[in-house]
This record gives structure tokens, sequence and C-alpha cells, in this order.
């Protein structure tokens, strides 16, 4: 058997709103929520963070703006300044050096640490991270949970259970004890719509889904229900990856009202689109993962994913997947609030020798002697930007009235 | 319900319903087996809610009529490892009593009534289909339809029926489609297409291969029913828009090449042997008299196989995924395979005989960055 891992899943304390508390003391003990404006209650946007005292009013985070400012108009409404957030998450990063050089970010508040190694330098493991927590405190004088386990599965249930300043260990041998009274829905992959899926089937806690027979849930859900089975009985062998670099990169955007206007939606898409490929450029990096995120005007939001044979960059090769992502998610006779695309997968351009492609029979697009055009438009319009602005140039396809015409507001 | 059975008989009826029996254990019902007897003999059935299959089991003595249903995870192992010639089975309080001569077997069935009604031949607008004819429909399309998401319609075959009897199926994934055109007695002059779900149309033409007689098939609401005298099968249709493939097939081609189905897919298979998952790519060179095929794969190393071909246009090249090719290949009959294509990023032509067309869309080949 492999060594038994130590890990640490750190999550700071409702972190944009303690800040916030931290950097002014008259809002400390008073309800602050972070996120979009309010508007007086007519704001459509989301809020990030809010702190505990805004927790006592039901608020939460991801919850629309005018709900939170409903709950409580007295509360603080800040926007993100993500600057400001950004400075004291890399100063947490480096509190995390101190103690393991392997940790992998996976938000500005989140973070795995692998600490088998240092176990023995600071006497085992509730040690460590007590004197972790400690140190966060002081220096930044904000805190944090954490959660303690073999694995980033159990790190991650573990260190959201007693929050705020909250340590929970749980030892190999406690795994399935720890997990089975929980609901399914602690677990990563269970969203809204998987958990109703699976209460249809009687499954509401880790118990009922680990006792399910695993093949029934490969054939009703694929690979994702044979990896939900996994995750049940706390089978996560994932490493903590230490890489730091950007895993996916997005774009999302809130309509101004919510719409069903397909050419509106169309030209946003492709406006993401876009500002994604750019991105994708300025990193160099292309994606093999191009994923679509629908959010209705009800707020029931999903996302359709399509890994593809090679990896786009181009706008119009990651609109080609977003759109079709679009339209087996998309219910007819809904508005919609929010799309958004995210290219996931990356590699970098270079590491990237085609060998290849698979023409289609029916989509010309990308069979016509385009490839090259299409490099050459990208350059092109790189050259533009870089000089002049992200505004300065954009396709006709991306063009939508309605998003000039509300200046384009977009969710941080 | 009483029955004398020849074992093997009911058994090969049982493992016929196989492929149509649900594997998930969600819905109990679709892993039963409907068992029929009276006057005309033994009727098994089963259906996964898509596709529903009816078989006729020779060799069954009815002494007493009657209806069971049964978990066929359960009772074809028993009869299949059952020694004897033949086993009789009678139903007893809801379970049913599997004799032979040194062993019984008592299996719990379920109430025969929640078994679903898989509905009859329609009486009008039947078509008529020689069986070897589909079977050899069948097989040359099934192979191309597409088997991940995307498309729904293309998870099925098209069917279409024309006039003067014409009965045309086919089948495409994003990349290739396979279209045949045979005639099929269509005394009521139904003209229209609708399409059917692999799985069906795959048992459809195995119910041509267990029967003698011609298949007999019609459409009825969302169903498609065929029937001849080994049995019936309903299979539901898929509802969506197959693109138009009469656009897709190239009309004319400026290289037009003839050459033996053997040696091309002995090529292209030991080509493939240094292709990757990644680079599943065979590029093919037509210089005058001569067809090279090479494959390449940074990782693995290169192949490069010559064969001698009736060609004295200009040099000219075109790359495929191997498997498409291969696929075609490893079904047609005839010794020689008609290749035709413009460029190297239009779709290909491979006809064998006059009936089966075959396009496969090829591999652009494109530079690494610079």
């Amino acid at each position: 058997m492999a060594e038994e891992r130590v890990i640490i899943h750190v999550d700071m304390d409702a972190f944009f709103a303690a800040i916030e508390q931290r950097d002014n003391p008259p809002l400390r003990g008073r309800p602050v929520v972070v996120g979009a404006d309010p508007q007086g209650g007519k704001g459509r946007g989301v809020v990030s963070t809010c702190s505990y005292e805004a927790r006592e009013y039901g608020i939460h985070s991801a919850q629309p703006i005018s709900r939170a400012y409903r709950l409580c108009p007295d509360a603080v409404f800040l926007p993100v300044d993500g600057e400001k957030y950004g400075r004291e998450s890399r100063r947490i990063r480096h509190i995390f050096r101190e103690f393991t050089p392997q940790v992998q970010p996976i938000s500005i508040d989140e973070a795995f640490l692998d600490v088998t190694g240092s176990l023995r330098l600071f006497g085992g493991k509730r040690a460590l991270a007590r004197k972790l927590q400690r140190r966060i405190e002081q220096e930044t004088h904000l805190t944090a949970s954490l959660g303690v386990a073999p694995c980033k599965l159990v790190a991650k249930i573990a260190s959201d259970l007693e929050k705020p300043r909250g340590l929970v260990i749980v030892e190999p041998e406690e795994i399935e004890a720890f997990l089975r009274p929980l609901p399914v829905k602690v677990l990563p992959g269970v969203g809204p719509r998987m958990r109703q899926s699976l209460a249809r089937l009687g499954i509401r806690t880790i118990a009922h889904l680990a006792d399910y027979p695993r093949e029934s849930l490969r054939e009703r859900f694929g690979d994702h229900g044979e990896n939900l089975w996994s995750k049940a009985h706390g089978i996560d062998e994932s490493p903590v990856a230490t890489g730091g670099e950007a895993k996916s990169i997005g774009h999302e955007h809130t309509f101004g009202t919510d719409t069903d206007n397909w050419p509106e939606v169309r030209a946003t898409l492709m406006w993401l689109c876009e500002k994604t490929a750019r991105r994708l450029r300025k990193a160099e990096k292309r994606g093999f993962t191009v994923t679509t995120k629908i959010r209705f005007e009800d707020f029931t939001t999903l996302t359709r994913q399509q890994t593809l044979e090679f990896p786009v960059r181009e706008a119009t090769e990651i609109y080609a997947a977003a759109v079709r992502n679009l339209q087996e998610g998309y219910e007819a006779g809904r508005k919609l609030r929010l799309i958004g695309v995210t290219v996931s997968g990356l590699i970098g351009a270079r590491e990237w020798k085609p060998k290849g492609r698979q023409s289609s029979l029916f989509e010309h697009a990308p069979a016509e002697a385009s490839d090259d055009i299409h490099r050459r438009i990208a350059r092109a319009e790189d050259a533009v930007k870089d000089r002049f602005g992200e505004d300065a140039l954009r396709r006709g396809a991306s063009y939508s009235p309605q998003r000039r015409a509300e200046n384009k507001r977009e969710e941080p | 319900m009483r029955i004398v059975a020849n074992r093997e008989e009911l058994y090969r009826g049982l493992q016929r319903l196989g492929g149509v029996v649900s594997s998930g254990t969600q819905q109990p019902l679709y892993r039963h087996v409907k068992m029929e007897a009276g006057d005309e003999g033994l009727r098994i059935s089963a259906t996964d809610l898509e596709v529903g299959l009816t078989l006729k089991v020779d060799g069954v003595q009815v002494e007493e009529a009657g209806t069971v249903l049964l978990p066929h995870a359960r009772i074809s192992p028993v009869l299949g490892a059952t020694p004897d010639e033949s086993v009789t089975l009678a139903d007893a309080d809801g379970a049913v009593v599997i004799e032979a001569e040194n062993s019984r077997f008592r299996i719990l069935g379920e109430d025969p009534a929640s078994f679903p009604d898989l509905g009859e031949l329609p009486e009008d607008g039947i078509v008529e289909v020689d069986p070897d004819v589909l079977q050899y429909m069948v097989r040359r399309t099934v192979f191309a339809t597409a088997d991940e998401k995307g498309r729904y319609a293309l998870h099925g075959v098209l069917c279409v029926l024309g006039k003067e009897d014409t009965f045309e199926l086919v089948a495409a994934d994003g990349a290739r489609l396979a279209h045949v055109r045979k005639k099929a007695s269509n005394p009521a002059g139904v003209e229209g297409e609708f399409i059917i779900m692999r799985e069906g149309l795959e048992q459809m033409g195995r119910l041509a291969e267990y029967g003698k007689e011609p298949v007999h098939f019609g459409v009825l609401e969302n169903r498609l029913v065929a029937q001849n005298d080994a049995g019936r099968l309903v299979c539901q249709l898929i509802e969506g828009q197959f693109p138009n493939f009469r656009e897709v097939i190239p009309t004319e081609s400026k290289i037009n090449i003839q050459l033996g189905t053997q040696a091309l897919f002995s090529a292209v298979r030991r080509a493939s042997y240094v292709t990757t998952q990644e680079t599943r790519v065979v590029n093919f060179e037509f210089t005058t008299g001569e067809l090279q095929i090479t494959a390449e794969a940074a990782d693995v190393g290169q192949a490069e196989l010559k064969m001698p071909v009736e060609y004295d246009g200009e040099p000219a090249s075109i790359a495929f995924n191997p498997e498409y090719i291969e696929d075609v290949l490893a079904i047609v009959e005839r010794e020689t395979v008609k290749m035709r294509f413009t460029d190297r990023r239009s779709p290909c032509v491979l006809k064998s005989g006059l009936d089966y067309t075959y396009v496969v869309s090829p591999v652009i080949l494109e530079e690494p960055e610079t």
C-alpha cells in the first residue's frame, strides 16, 4: 500500500467580507455583503461573499443580490475589490509554502496542501494544522477553516463542517463513518439536478449512495455515476496538483434583462468566445474541452460540455462547440439570465503537434481551406487590440445592440 | 401454464431475446421474459421499452395454456446449463417450476399483466422485403451510425421508401455516410422517411436471419413493426432531423480509381498499426501505377506500404482515419471497390456495386504552428 497521505483543505472564512471588515472597523459586527450592486433591490448580479452576520438573515453566496437586499436592506453592500482580495490571497499562499511546497490553489480563498512530508517537522497533523491556522490569523487577521484527511475529497468536505475557524481531522479508518451520514449534496459533482435524480432512486445520504449497486449507477449516469460511487466510499486518489497555472479560461455574462432573443444570445456567446480565445492566445494555450454554462430566469443553472478531438483556440472553433452545448441544454420557452463559456483541458499551444483533423461531412466550416485564414484573422485581431484596446475590434457576429445599450455589465 | 419444451430450442430463443432484455437494475420489468403458451405454441417476448421482440419457439408441446413473466437472468442460465434434451415448465403460485430428469428449479416470477403490450403489425401500408436483402442492407449501414452523444438522429438509420419499390437505408456519423438502395415490394405505394434506432434495425436484421420467409414491416404512429415466420419486432422511431444525405454525396470527382478490396484492406490495416489514438491517420498517395499508403506517429514510428493500381493522372493524395476505411472494406464482398475524390479536403466516395455508396470525409493535415 502507498504511504498514507495527509491533505489539508484550507478554506478562508467569508473571505471578501472578512477583508472588508478588517480594513474598515465600523463594519465589524455588521452584516456585510460583497457582490453586485443591489440598486435598491433591482440589481441583477449575485452575492460573492457575505459576512457571518449577514448569513443570519439568510443571505448566502451565489444568491441573487436583489434577494439579499430584500432579506436585509440595512446590510452594507460593497463591490468586489478583486485586486485587494488577490493581494491577500497571495500573502496566504506564501504562508502555505512555509508548511509544504505542495500547494494547489483552487480559488482565491481555497487551497489544498499535501503535508505528508512535513508532518515530522511540525509534530504531527493536528499540531501542523493548528500552527497553520494561527499563522494565517496572525499574519492577515483573517480566519480560516481547515479539513485534514487522507484525500482531497474528504479534506474539502471536512473543512466546511465547523466553519468559521474550524478544524476537522478525519483519520483514514474514520472516512466511511464520517461520510455516511452526510447528505449527497456535499459531494463535488452533485448539483441540484443530480440531487433530484438521486433522490428519485431513494438516495439522499452518502450511505445510501455507497450502498447502491455500483453497476446500476454506472448504467444510469455513466462514468459520472461510477465516480460518485467511488467518492461515496471516500476513494479519491487525485494528487495535490502544484502547477499553479490556470486550469481553465472562460467568461460569462448576465443579460440586462432575461432574454430568449436568439440573435442576442448567439451574439453574446460569440463575444464571450472572442474574449476567451484572446486570453487563450495570450496564455499560449489550447484546450480540449468547451463548457457552456446556462442560467435560466428562475436561476436553475446547468452546464453542458464536450471534449473535442483537437484542442481549440480560435473564437469560431470555441463558438461552434459552445453553441452546440447551448442547443443541447436550452429548454424552449425559458428565458436566459446568464451564459458563460469555459475552455479547459489546457495544453501549451506549442505542445500540440497536429497530425490532422477529421473533417466533417455535414458542417463544412472547419473543412474549408480556412484554418490559415482564422489564424491570420486572430493575429490581426491581437495586433489591433494590443494597440487600441479590447473594444477596438469585433466580429459582426458578436455585435448585440442590447448589450451595447446595457453598457457592458458583467458579473465578476 | 404447463409445457414440455425442447431445451435447446427454448434456450436459443432466450439467448436471442438477450439483446433486447434491459440489463439495468432500475426497471425489473424490462429484465423479464414473457412466456405465452397457447394454441400456436410458445411465444417469448422481451422489451427494453425502446425495442420489443417476440419470438416463436419450436419444439414445444403445450399441455396447458397460460402466461408467465420470469427474470431473464435466472431462467436463461438455468436452461443453458440443464443437460437434458427436454424440460417441463409449469406455473405454481406466481412461480414457475422447471423440471428435468435430475433437476427441479422453482423460479419466482412477476405478474404477466404488468408486461407492456408490444403492438401488432399495422393493417395497411405494409412493405415486404426479402430476408437476405434486408440482412445485406443492415450489415452495410449500421456500423456507420454515430454512437457518441451529439446529433441524436444519427444514432439511428434513415429508412427511405420511394417510388417504384425503392427501399434505401442511410447511416452516418459526422465524418462518414453509408447508403444502400434496394427494392422492397410496396404494393400500397408508401412513400416517406423515418429513422429507426440502430438497435432496432440490428434486431430487424436478426429477425430476417432467424426466419425463412420475407419480412413484412409497417409504421404505426411512432413505431416500426416488423414480422416474419420467426416472430415480431417493435421499435421506437427516432424523432429528429436526419441531415440531407443526398447533398453530401459528391456527384463528380476528378480522380477515379479501382482498387482490390483485400489488398487495400490489408495495407490500411497494417499501416494503422503505427497510428495512435491521437494520430489516427493514414495517408494515400497516388502516382502513376502506384498507391503508397503511409502512417506515422511521433512516439511509435512509420509505416510505408505500396500497391500497384491503374492510375495515370497527376499525383494526388488524401488522408483518412484508417478505421473508417477498414470498417467498410471489411463488409463489402466484391473483389474490387471504386474510389473517387477530388482533393485532400473534400469527401471521398467508395462504391461497391451499383447499390452501395460509402462517403468518408478526409482527415485534413495541417502544418504545426510556427
